[in-house]
């Protein structure tokens, strides 16, 4: 398999005196070293890059040396996230009733809900329906639509805790998140939906007696975004291309790789600045942003589009493992014109696009005034065990890649694109 | 899947301007059935609590109807 950080070919910062066509250009990118990337960034050492984490740190790094590959000016960011959730121990449930014991398996039959309070140690109580008339000492049961109200009145009698009723995926997997809702006083915990029907039968035949811990705490962070700024000629239009590079992060004692979100995304756009960095002649003032504490409340972008100067074009790569019918896109701030020209990529690359929220990184450029696009192409086993390289498809990446280039290309080509729209 | 005859846009592009919700809060799994009560309240502070990202989050899919499976969200609240 190709190395990720490799190069094959003598640098050529300025690309080559005359400039193959964007066809050409296209079939350059090189598979083999995407899911190099991939692979690379899922792996152990990295233990599922969460914030401030040694792997997360460590990942910023390698980025940072690929990103060296292709030009001197490289710098990593480094700034301070708040209220990370941690997971710190392996939270566990069970309960026992006429039937016997069952013991229930963390992210498979319960998972942390993110307003939970610490729990560092098991806590054996009663299990009660929502509408008992006393709640003291006594885990709960709430209702499927019930369970802001029913968590207020816990913490008020002063309950054990909450158990409330949540899906899996569609592996059997309950994903990990760790930025959410304020946090409450009683612990809450999530429990699949089937299961929370079991306990609201049982405890409606018998006696029912929960043990269960929630160790959940928030933790400050040290993060840094990985920037590089790549030129080629002089002037030109200012493009920036993004992926966020964190994850959740491993679980205490399972591993969380994080190959699809976003370890592809960073694959693709990685890719692209290698093949433009090489192949673009026509001036672009491009740079490449790798984000951290995305999965924390996309607070990479919030700190970097503090120093972004003004008439940048930002396009924002999310998830590149699944495409599905068509690419997912969301436009913000004044990106008519880059919409228009994404469009006219995905004509010349044979991507289809669609509109279609992406509630990331590009939210922050877009917020702050710059023309920012997300891009969407699919994340299978979505911040679960099961989102491993091998499920990331060799053909989204290569289109994502090529979608990259090709909107890049065409911006420094600016009388081979269509007409900016509204 | 990436023919040249598929590529660019399917429907209007002004719509990715205002794109349909894909997820309830930023980043739902795409086959969690998790109560509507539960999806508003996590939007609470879904991107940050930032003005423009507040603003950003209100305006794009906290909140909103559940992902479905094929358009899983991103996680901008993890």
């Amino acid at each position: 398999m190709t190395s990720p950080p490799t190069r094959s070919e003598p640098p050529s910062p300025r690309g080559p005196a005359v400039e193959p066509d964007l066809s050409a250009v296209l079939q350059r990118v090189d598979v083999q070293r995407m899911r190099a990337t991939v692979a690379e960034l899922a792996a152990d050492r990295f233990q599922g890059r969460r914030v401030g984490t040694p792997g997360g740190q460590a990942a910023g790094t390698w980025l940072a040396d690929r990103l060296r590959e292709l030009g001197p000016d490289v710098r990593l960011e480094p700034f301070h996230v708040k209220d990370v959730r941690e997971l710190y121990r392996t939270p566990v449930l069970r309960w026992i009733d006429g039937h016997g014991t069952h013991d229930c398996e963390h992210r498979r039959d319960f998972v942390e809900h993110l307003a939970s309070a610490d729990l560092p140690d098991p806590r054996s109580a009663p299990l009660a329906n929502a509408t008992a008339t006393d709640l003291h000492g006594r885990w709960v049961l709430a209702p499927a639509d019930e369970w802001v109200q029913t968590t207020q009145r816990a913490e008020l009698e002063g309950a054990a805790g909450v158990l409330m009723a949540r899906g899996t995926d569609a592996d059997g997997w309950m994903p990990k998140m760790i930025a959410g809702p304020p946090r409450r006083s009683v612990p809450v915990i999530a429990v699949r939906t089937d299961l929370h029907q079991q306990l609201a039968d049982a405890v409606e035949s018998g006696e029912v007696t929960v043990t269960a811990s929630m160790p959940l705490r928030a933790v400050s962070a040290e993060a840094a975004n990985v920037h590089a700024h790549l030129p080629i000629g002089e002037g030109g239009p200012r493009v920036l291309l993004t992926a966020h590079y964190d994850g959740v992060g491993d679980d205490p004692e399972r591993r969380l790789p994080g190959a699809a979100d976003n370890a592809s995304g960073v694959a693709a756009v990685l890719e692209a600045a290698f093949i433009l960095n090489k192949c673009l002649t026509a001036p672009v003032d491009l740079a490449v942003s790798f984000l951290d504490a995305e999965e924390a409340g996309a607070w990479g972008s919030a700190h970097h589009v503090t120093d972004l100067p003004t008439g940048i074009q930002v396009i924002n790569l999310d998830g590149a493992a699944q495409l599905y019918q068509a690419a997912a896109v969301e436009a913000g701030g004044p990106a008519h014109h880059l919409l228009a020209v994404l469009d006219q990529a995905g004509r010349r690359t044979g991507v289809p696009l669609r509109a279609g929220a992406m509630a990331s990184d590009n939210r922050r450029y877009a917020a702050a005034g710059h023309a920012a696009i997300g891009i969407g192409m699919g994340m299978p086993g979505y911040q679960t065990p099961a989102e491993t390289p091998d499920r990331v498809e060799s053909d989204t990446l290569t289109a994502a890649a090529r979608l990259l280039i090709a909107a890049v290309w065409l911006l420094a080509h600016p009388t081979a694109t269509v007409p900016a729209v509204g | 899947m990436t023919s040249g005859a598929t590529g660019g846009f399917i429907g209007n592009l002004e719509d990715a301007f205002a794109p349909p919700a894909a997820g309830g809060c930023c980043g739902s799994p795409a086959a969690t059935d998790e109560a509507p009560a539960e999806v508003n309240a996590d939007a609470v502070s879904c991107c940050g609590s930032a003005p423009a990202a507040k603003e950003a989050a209100d305006t794009g899919c906290c909140g909103k109807a559940p992902a479905t499976t094929s358009t899983p969200a991103s996680g901008c609240c993890g």
